[in-house]
């Protein structure tokens, strides 16, 4: 749909952890505050809104991002993974290997380092800082990240140096 | 620290955004990948009337091969799709390089190539990857297309030739080999803006080196006496460091939280070493 | 001391997994952010944008003509509402009211509340809200507050110092004077806890009775506290801490915020909710660290400090925070001589207001600021006697011999490692350090080994801090008549792992599997009182108190069981969770059978036995001084932790950037109740620590405007910034504590500043650089390496310092 007049509101339709969603918006609402908010799908979290904490990681259209920087309006037709639909019923086993490595303490990063993780492709990463540079984009304050990169090195099979 | 109220419109074409962008004038703004309006608009310090949603303007995608050795980005072209592919690697390997220095891999997903070359950042990498490699920037509004070389495009921090209606529509990069490229910054942290950056470009004839240099001014410059002192010179160390404090003596740089003037300086005449180093030693295999 | 006595503890040391994993993995927590009430309205605060002002007047005409607006409220507003109160009798009285009433006195004070029916609305409101002030001069630094004639924050003080205890040690002046002596002044810049979840409060009023949920380490004291301010009962209050993003101290305050949302509940008679965002808390929240530390040793030939004499003085911004954020600064005092054997030492404690944010508590409270001075202050004395500073240091180190230690400042060092540690760092260091040799480094890169001691005091008195709460703590333990087990304490868990270890403490002085035990805490309904978590206590007082609980408990069951057995209750004996008859073959009982008799077939019950299997006990941690003595001396922490670090960087010279190659923590918190947990307290530490090493500054420029208001200037690390960290425990039982443990939660963090500032001027030794301050950047660095160059020559004066901290 295309609009010539400028409006305040947008009817969106898109799909949620596999689910059909159709809601009006306010156009100026962040996504991060549609899927908190609207949907109730608090797993995902705010940490700074301003793009740099990672906090709200989100899968749009199958690629990491941060939902605190796209509108709702602009998942109009888009396909959203938030942390609860990462997660389906059990752990995955990346979530396995956090719970292993006690990669997380408060976890309130943790989803959004999750989220990044579920999009990368493994097979791109082949050591150490690698790993960092990936997860650079998502803070954590309680690991010092030791863990996570422990739990993601062991779960790609990389060798810390 | 939510946005402040404003109204949307979502073109589906370029010639609808192009009347849009007419219609509300200075009014609009157009949003690209959001990585650097949107955080504005939570902080209240962007108040657009309208917000001109480019994301379904399909023309402004996409990455096009205009001539053997040469690339064309389409300005809402993601950077993360730039960085993925090979076309780009083989034909503008610097692109690849500096790509990945673009916040963190959940910006590049939306960043566009066009977004922040428009945003004018001036200590964003790819202004500065365009200026060095003597790129052109594509624009168009209602009335019709200008081509902009990349030299003169940047006018001050956050501040670009185009003009109000406006829109910068793509972006073309020579193909410059990887043998020929260097660059390097120095930032606080992975992925934030750089305090100091340098690029370096050998042009064809191998006989001249164009330089830039990004963070430390209003925006991305090229280091004319340090191209100069290089100029038909082999790389050597005498003549790099020649040419680095020569650098660092020319530009004139900003002074904020991170790094003073004369940092900037110390990190301009490091990093010209550095990248004119890998330019020597990659020339010399 | 709480033991186990004849139980066998199954999980007490064990890598038990964490129960809270599985919710938060997946996106199942829930922080006070997620909590939606029906009807709820949110509220934002109009904060003030000048650092010192008087306030002439709000106006709220416009703002709540704005669409979705409920309410506004400013001071005068605030009806039945009182000031914080300060219990503090040895610092200056500072009155706080909720919202600023007269003056404001740092950017970020907040001036009012609107109410909308959400954040965007309220937001937009908030804009319309008219406040006029009439700016004063500010005042921001150390300097620029002890000026003479400097303008002052609260017209009714003589002059800008809300502390002042002068030191007064006949000895060591004459020490001083009759000896060669070595000085330096050090400095440490201002931080942020920065939590990743901000504070968030939500409020609502039921029935008469109010419930606050707070992102808050106290939440008892928050009741005590809003009960307090707010003029009602405390029995009406209910304060919850759902799970919690993080705290590291800056959650331990009672703030404006948490009062003015219970309040808006009660006057508006709807939830409100109000969720602090990080340019507000990078203002508002409490700031902590800014100090200087002066300092004057004399010493032996052999490097060693015969006497020293400290000033302490520390910015604590406006000083507007229930629960001030002076006692860090008295800490900084008592860990200045650390696990060293200085036999003299005199301090004085400064503590200045500024147009600043207030500060308060953040991990370490005052130890890294300590432990930065004195370890550039001995590699100084060593320098200056010709020794080597790491032989110098082991001339001063504690031995096992030495213990228990009194220091002149009355700490009693209870146990510890401090030597073996501090041998087992530089060993580490050492050998890392030989092995980066071996890689190319580029001739314009020197490397440094860095290393530090320190003691931590863990499980403190809280009336230094307070003048008002104590030290002390309780668990409640009932068993259910499935068998089940529900223990509930009076700490908060604030993300550190706290329910697991809790449950297996539990779990093991009850003999029941862990998944038997539900744990409690963070909600003052159903918790007795306590004082939550934060000077690394809570693992102590919580054991110390479940072990007495679970004591009650079990010889309950035992009599029950006696009963039930029909045997003498000196022959029941509770062997894995069963109770059977010593050397008997009679089936045993377990707790399902003796709780079911308790608490439901109570005709089952001995003769004068109560019905009911529960019990509540409280635990005082020993060898606590609330108070100084009348010479000034006091051991303020039950028992001491301690540490040694070591690391190695590298140091460009032309760019002035330092990398973290190495970095080693050889820890020791006593008996560790769950090794993974106590490593990853650890981990988050020596991250902060490293962070304000190298990059987080809360910088205000020369009219107290924040430079640093979001996570673009204020730079927490990411993973590419924090090394790979080793960690090695050592294990010196505390005599006095339950099983041996002490706290662990803040000890990390004490290192990295002096570890990463003795590394980079180890690396600059050719150069003479000797780092004073931090944070270390390419800027400060550069600015060190010109100035000793020049010294060198001659040429300068200039100290150079090498860190930022002033900037
Ligand atoms: S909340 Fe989106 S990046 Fe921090
Ligand atoms: S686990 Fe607390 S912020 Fe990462």
């Amino acid at each position: 749909m295309s609009t010539a007049q400028a409006v305040s509101h947008f009817a969106i339709s898109c799909e949620v952890n596999g689910t059909t969603v159709d809601r009006v918006v306010a156009v100026r609402q962040l996504l991060a505050d549609f899927i908190r908010e609207d949907l109730g799908l608090t797993g995902t979290h705010l940490g700074c809104e301003h793009g740099v904490c990672g906090a709200c990681t989100v899968v749009l259209d199958g690629e990491a991002v941060r939902s605190c920087l796209a509108l709702a309006v602009q998942a109009d037709g888009r396909s959203i993974t938030t942390i609860e639909g990462l997660s389906g019923d059990g752990l995955t086993s990346m979530q396995q290997a956090f719970r292993r490595a006690h990669a997380l303490q408060c976890g309130f990063c943790t989803p959004g380092f999750i989220a990044t993780l579920s999009v990368a492709d493994p097979s791109d990463y082949h050591d150490e800082a690698g790993v960092r540079q990936l997860i650079s984009g998502n803070l954590c304050r309680c690991t010092g990240y030791e863990n996570i990169v422990a739990a993601v090195c062991e779960e790609w099979g990389i060798e810390r140096s | 620290m939510k946005p402040p109220l404003f109204l949307y419109l979502r073109p589906d074409s370029l010639e609808e955004a192009l009347a849009a962008m007419h219609e509300h004038g200075d009014e609009a703004r157009p949003l690209a990948g959001g990585q650097s309006l949107v955080p504005m608009l939570n902080f209240r310090l962007a108040r657009p009337e309208v917000l001109v949603d480019l994301s379904r303007v399909e023309e402004l995608v996409g990455t096009s091969c205009p001539g053997p050795s040469a690339i064309s980005f389409g300005a809402m072209t993601p950077q993360r799709a730039a960085e993925r592919l090979e076309k780009v690697r083989s034909t503008c390997p610097l692109v690849s390089m500096m790509l990945p220095f673009v916040g963190h891999v959940q910006n590049r997903a939306r960043g566009t190539i066009g977004g922040s070359i428009a945003h004018a950042d001036p200590a964003a990498e790819l202004p500065a990857l365009c200026l060095a490699l003597g790129g052109t920037v594509v624009a168009r509004n209602a009335e019709g297309e200008r081509r902009l070389r990349a030299d003169g495009f940047f006018g001050g921090p956050f501040t670009t030739a185009l003009m109000p209606d406006e829109l910068l529509t793509s972006v073309e990069l020579p193909g410059v080999r990887r043998e020929d490229v260097a660059f390097a910054e120095i930032a606080r942290r992975q992925g934030d803006f750089a305090m100091a950056g340098v690029v370096a470009v050998r042009e064809t004839a191998q006989t001249a080196v164009r330089l830039v240099a990004f963070g430390v001014g209003g925006t991305p410059v090229r280091l004319p006496r340090a191209e100069k002192i290089l100029e038909g010179q082999e790389l050597t160390p005498a003549c790099i460091a020649e040419a680095a404090s020569a650098a660092a003596g020319e530009v004139d740089p900003i002074e904020d939280l991170h790094a003073d003037g004369r940092t900037r300086r110390a990190l301009v005449d490091a990093l010209v070493r550095r990248v004119l180093g890998e330019l020597g030693s990659e020339g010399a295999r | 001391m709480p033991d186990w006595g004849d139980l066998v503890p199954r999980l007490f040391g064990a890598r038990v997994e964490r129960r809270e994993d599985a919710a938060l993995l997946t996106g199942q927590g829930r922080y006070v952010a997620d909590i939606r009430l029906p009807g709820m309205l949110e509220a934002t605060f109009v904060r003030s944008h000048v650092a010192h002002a008087e306030l002439r007047r709000v106006d709220f005409s416009s703002a709540l003509k704005a669409p979705g607006v409920v309410a506004a409220f400013a001071a005068a507003d605030l009806t039945g509402v009182r000031e914080f109160p300060d219990y503090i009798s040895w610092q200056r009285e500072v009155r706080q009211f909720p919202l600023q009433r007269d003056r404001v006195r740092y950017v970020g004070a907040p001036v009012a509340v609107v109410v909308a029916s959400n954040r965007y609305e309220a937001e937009d409101a908030a804009e319309l809200v008219e406040v006029d002030y009439a700016e004063l001069p500010a005042v921001l630094s150390i300097e620029e507050a002890l000026a003479p004639g400097a303008p002052r924050l609260f017209e009714e003080w003589p002059d800008n110092k809300v502390m002042d205890l002068p030191e007064h040690d006949p000895e060591v002046d004459r020490i001083l004077a009759s000896s060669p002596t070595v000085s330096g002044r050090y400095r440490m810049q201002r931080q942020a806890p920065c939590p990743m979840e901000t504070r968030g409060v939500v409020a609502e009023l039921v029935h008469g009775r109010l419930t606050v949920w707070s992102s808050q380490q106290s939440p008892h004291i928050l009741r005590t506290t809003l009960a307090t301010v707010l003029g009602i009962p405390e029995s009406t209050i209910r304060v919850v801490t759902p799970d919690i993003g993080g705290g590291f101290g800056g959650k331990t305050h009672q703030y404006p915020e948490e009062v003015v949302v219970a309040w808006l509940a009660m006057r508006l008679r709807r939830p409100v909710r109000w969720i602090e965002d990080r340019a507000e808390h990078l203002v508002s929240a409490v700031q902590a660290r800014d100090e200087m530390i002066v300092l004057e040793g004399s010493y032996a030939p052999d490097g060693s400090i015969t006497a020293l004499r400290a000033e302490v003085i520390c910015d604590v911004g406006s000083g507007e925070i229930a629960m001030p954020g002076t006692c860090t600064s008295l800490v900084s005092a008592a860990c200045l001589t650390a696990a060293w054997k200085i036999p003299h030492y005199a301090t004085s404690v400064t503590c200045v207001v500024t147009n600043k944010t207030p500060s308060g508590a953040y991990r370490g409270f005052g130890a890294p600021e300590a432990v930065l001075a004195i370890e550039r202050f001995i590699s100084r004395v060593a320098l200056t006697a010709g020794v080597d500073p790491i032989e110098a240091r082991r001339k001063m180190i504690l031995d096992p011999e030495d213990l228990p230690y009194m220091q002149p400042s009355g700490n009693r060092i209870d146990s510890g490692s401090h030597r073996a540690a501090f041998e087992r760092a530089i060993e580490l260091g050492q050998a890392a350090l030989a092995r980066r040799r071996q890689e190319t480094a580029g001739d314009r890169v020197r490397l440094g080994l860095g290393y530090c001691q320190y003691v931590e005091p863990t499980v403190p008195s809280y009336f230094g801090t307070t003048g008002y709460w104590t030290a002390y703590d309780s668990s409640s333990i009932s068993i259910h008549p499935d068998g089940g087990v529900r223990v509930s304490c009076g700490v908060a868990a604030i993300g550190q792992g706290t329910e697991t270890t809790i449950a297996a403490v539990t779990a093991d002085a009850l003999q029941v599997p862990i998944e038997e035990v539900t744990v409690v805490v963070g909600d003052t309904d159903s918790c007795a009182y306590g004082l939550g978590s934060w000077g690394s206590r809570s693992a102590v007082v919580f054991t110390g108190s479940i072990l007495r609980a679970a004591e009650i408990v079990r010889q309950k069951a035992s009599k029950i069981a006696a009963s039930l057995l029909e045997a003498a209750e000196p022959d029941v004996v509770m062997e894995e969770g069963r109770f059977h008859v010593r050397g008997s073959s009679t089936p045993a009982v377990g707790w399902a059978d003796v709780a079911t008799a308790a608490c439901v077939r109570t005709i089952d019950l001995p003769d004068g036995v109560e019905p009911g299997l529960d019990a509540s006990a409280t635990y005082e941690p020993p060898n606590l001084d609330h108070r100084p003595d009348a010479e000034g001396r006091m051991n303020g922490a039950a028992t001491w932790a301690n540490g040694s670090h070591s690391g190695v960087v590298a140091v460009d010279l032309d760019t002035g950037g330092v990398r973290i190659l190495d970095y080693i923590v050889v820890h020791d918190c006593g008996r560790v109740i769950n090794p993974t947990i106590v490593e990853g307290q650890v981990h988050g530490a020596v991250a902060q620590g490293i962070a304000g090493a190298l990059y987080e500054q809360i910088v205000h420029d020369s009219g107290g405007q924040p430079q640093t208001a979001s996570f673009m200037d204020y730079l927490l690390p990411s993973a590419t910034e924090v090394p790979r960290l080793v960690v090695e425990h050592f294990e010196s039982p505390a005599p006095e504590t339950p099983l041996g443990i002490k706290g662990v939660g803040e000890a990390g963090t004490i290192g990295p500043g002096a570890v990463i500032a003795n590394a980079v001027s180890d690396a600059l030794s050719e150069l003479g650089v000797d780092i004073t301050e931090t944070p270390i950047t390419n800027r400060s660095l550069l600015r060190a390496i010109a100035a000793a160059g020049a010294s060198r020559r001659g040429a300068s004066p200039e100290e150079p310092s090498g860190g930022d901290a002033a900037a």
